[in-house]
């Protein structure tokens, strides 16, 4: 089917034909199902996930501390195990005997499956724990994950205080900081799992086109500082920064939506991103911006079909403020 | 192209509003009372949420269960940047996906989502016709792919404005929009239903 591509209207209908309106009106009529469920048994459930949370915390950190005792042990045995012990994707081969064992040394934990590895590679960065074949923990720092593509059905997931990187083939690179997480994914395919769920697909920088195409692609004028053999896809630039947005990439995102929207204020999509603006800005605590971005949008596209009138009442959401000079505070 | 994140999708009164408020402060001290509260204010909507996604009655409990579990888990780091509603609505989202993933990768979702039309609790009002038309529509609902019945829902059966279901999905404006377009001309021609613009 050919997409059907066209700016959003803010009064659009959700439901263009009035036979399958009809149908949803009765399928909005629709009393809720049956449900087994009460306040005392979601209590419950709640109270023991919040205790499996805790054991979970309290284990990762005995694993932790078993870990670094260990390393203290074998390093001070001696038993002929390669002085490169560090990336954890080589325990199983740190543990394979020397020279002069007799006895094999079985593994001291579980160890990560074949073709499967978590580096820390940062100097401060403390050796990530192994939870399982497919499962670390990773503390502060600086990490890269491998999976080979042909690794195993399984998906390799990193979990640190800020949520879980689920990586199925490919390699990451993963700096885990008091407050956040940034994982870049180099190749491969890969999924940031937020804490309370929310899944987002790792993009790369060099990501492919959106599968489902959001604006028509046109030709733009060079800007300034561009030279005129190199025409700026603007087009490109808003789909980008539509990846960077389902990536959960906030601040990079900005920085696109704004240069379209500053030098491309005629272009199509200089209307969804000057739209977008807003809220990001206040997502982002910038809330003078944001206040400047919705006053711009209002001053660009003042009718109701360009939903002028919902920018307006999040405009007087943010109060009142310092003027503006486009999208700049003075 | 859009992206709200912080709109409001739900709206309450103001009396609702300071209830809620206060309902909600205790519950992100772990208050039991309060989370039953909430648990008892949202629960439908969060069913029927559910179940309009996955198509599935059987699987509605447990994704409440696990919707509202996460909600709790998480409340204390509410920062109240979204109605209580918008923000369910959200993880009640999240976690449909996940399902559909788990779905998807037990290579069963196809069959669960087509050929079970959700089963209704017996109402009086209820007469055959009514039945077996909302069953055909669920249907065909469940077998449009994932992230175009997950537009349609918001948009056509839940009655969100562009923006607010924009906020609630986490996906642009222009997307949802599309999507919503798209699905409703799957929909039409699934149910053998012409196409065309009121």
């Amino acid at each position: 089917m050919k997409p059907d591509i066209r700016p959003a209207q803010s009064d659009e209908p959700a439901v263009h034909s009035p036979e399958l309106r009809r149908l949803v009106a009765l399928a909005q009529d629709r009393p809720a199902p049956r449900s087994r469920l009460d306040a005392d048994a979601i209590h419950a459930a709640y109270l023991a996930a919040r205790a499996g949370q805790r054991r979970r915390l309290a284990g990762l950190a005995g694993l932790a501390v078993a870990a670094a005792l260990a390393g203290v042990v074998v390093s001070r045995l001696d038993l002929g195990l390669s002085r490169e012990t560090g990336p954890i994707g080589h325990v199983a081969e740190n543990m394979a005997p020397g020279p002069g064992l007799v006895t094999p040394v079985q593994p001291l934990g579980p160890v990560l499956a074949a073709g499967v590895r978590v580096v820390a590679v940062a100097a401060d960065t403390p050796s990530p724990t192994v939870l399982g074949a497919w499962d670390v923990g990773l503390a502060d720092g600086r990490y890269v994950l491998e999976v080979d593509e042909h690794a195993g059905p399984e998906v390799l997931r990193a979990r640190s205080a800020g949520g879980t990187v689920e990586l199925r083939h490919g390699r990451v690179q993963v700096v885990v900081g008091a407050a956040r997480v940034e994982a870049t994914l180099e190749h491969g395919v890969g999924e940031w799992v937020a804490q309370d769920g929310a899944r987002e697909p790792l993009m790369s920088p060099a990501a492919v086109e959106p599968s489902e195409p959001v604006e028509p692609s046109e030709p733009s004028e060079p800007t300034a500082g561009t030279p005129i053999d190199e025409p700026v896809d603007v087009s490109a630039l808003a789909r980008r920064a539509e990846r960077l947005l389902t990536a959960g990439k906030r601040e990079p995102a900005i920085k696109l939506l704004t240069q379209i929207v500053t030098t491309h204020p005629e272009h199509p999509t200089a209307r969804g991103a000057l739209l977008d603006l807003g809220p990001l800005l206040k997502a982002s605590g910038r809330t003078d911006e944001a206040r400047c971005a919705y006053r711009l949008y209002l001053e660009r596209y003042p009718g109701k079909r360009q939903l002028a009138d919902q920018v307006e009442k999040a405009l007087n959401r943010l109060g009142d403020g310092p003027a503006c000079r486009g999208l700049k505070p003075r | 192209m859009g992206f709200f994140v912080t709109l409001p999708v739900l709206m309450a009164t103001r009396d609702e509003d300071m209830d809620e408020a206060a309902v909600l402060q205790a519950a992100q001290r772990g208050e039991r009372s309060a989370q039953a509260q909430l648990f008892t204010r949202y629960r439908d909507r969060v069913a029927r949420q559910v179940l309009r996604m996955v198509g599935d009655s059987a699987a509605v409990d447990d994704l409440v269960q696990e919707v509202f579990i996460s909600a709790f888990t998480a409340l204390p780091r509410f920062r109240g940047d979204a109605q209580l509603g918008t923000w369910l609505y959200t993880i009640a989202t999240n976690r449909v996906r996940n399902w559909w993933d788990s779905q998807r990768r037990r290579r069963r979702r196809e069959d669960v989502a087509t050929s079970e039309p959700p089963d209704e609790p017996d109402s009086p009002e209820a007469d055959l016709e009514t039945k077996q038309q909302r069953a055909r529509f669920y249907a065909a609902l469940g077998a449009l792919p994932d992230k175009l019945r997950e537009a349609f829902v918001a948009r056509a059966i839940e009655g969100m404005s562009l923006i607010e279901a924009s906020a609630a999905l986490g996906t642009p404006i222009s997307t949802v929009s599309y999507r919503t377009r798209r699905a409703e001309q799957e929909l039409c021609a699934a149910l053998g239903i012409p196409w065309r613009e009121s």
